[in-house]
């Protein structure tokens, strides 16, 4: 009579996503901060005007959510740009 | 596609060393250097009779970009007591100052405790961004200018009047 082989049950954990959030600043056109969420994430005109404009009107916006690695990439290079951007983690 | 003081008019790149040459270096960075100088000061007065130089060096397109990206940092929230920022908005409602980008950016950068290097910077890549999106070599074109903003800074770290003869 052969065995019955129970597999033990394997938990994946994916990481915690984190979200990329840029602050509102006092001195970069709103016209340059749609450019860079286009150029950084490769938006359509119509995503980077939304995120730019959450930015200016609630004073923050969530650009991007993902892996811990790609999420500090991106706020290093919006840095590059002089924007304020900041890592948390996702809810 | 225009920026805010420079268009591409054939090659990017010569569109910019052209500019570069033209208006940047004579014309916007000392008026940059001075103004945030100004504002660190509160001279509310200099920054309006620098903004009337700025205007009058300025050719009629550049000009009226210039005033229209002002009008947009007008729009920006300003630090709660802000004077300089007030007395500088009145000053264009009066119609005694244009309020050209240049000056408006300088004085917002010096209110919100924003270093010269930085603000220099950070205005650069604002007219690169906007009047050349989707160029590759921006950076390449940001560090040509940057060789020209360390000169610059090198030589008015010993008072500004000797950075000012280097360029004027």
């Amino acid at each position: 009579m052969a065995e019955t082989v129970v597999e033990p049950k394997v938990k994946v954990s994916l990481g915690t996503p984190w979200n990329v959030v840029v602050h509102n600043d006092p001195v970069n056109l709103m016209s340059y901060v749609t450019m860079v969420f286009q150029r950084v994430f490769g938006y359509s005109k119509e995503k980077a005007q939304q995120h730019m404009l959450e930015v200016h009107y609630k004073g923050r916006s969530i650009v991007w959510t993902g892996t811990r690695e790609r999420a500090e990439f991106y706020v290093q290079q919006l840095h590059g740009y002089l924007l304020l951007a900041t890592l948390e983690k996702a809810e | 596609m225009r920026a805010i003081s420079w268009q591409v008019e054939g090659s990017v790149g010569d569109s910019w060393r052209k500019w570069l040459e033209a208006l940047f270096e004579p014309v916007l960075l000392p008026h940059l250097w001075r103004v945030l100088d100004l504002s660190a000061r509160q001279s509310a007065r200099e920054i309006i009779v620098l903004d009337a130089e700025l205007d009058r060096s300025m050719k009629p397109w550049p000009r009226k970009r210039s005033i229209d990206a002002g009008g947009l940092l007008l729009q920006q929230c300003t630090p709660r007591g802000e004077r300089l920022m007030a007395r500088l908005q009145e000053a264009i409602q009066a119609g005694v100052a244009r309020g050209h980008f240049a000056t408006l950016y300088g004085v917002r950068c010096a209110a919100f405790s924003i270093p010269i290097r930085a603000a220099i910077h950070g205005y650069l890549l604002q007219e690169l961004v906007i009047g050349a999106p989707n160029e590759t070599g921006q950076v390449q074109l940001l560090e040509e200018a940057v060789e020209s903003v360390n000169e610059f800074l090198r030589i008015s770290s010993n008072g500004l009047n000797e950075g000012l003869r280097f360029h004027g």
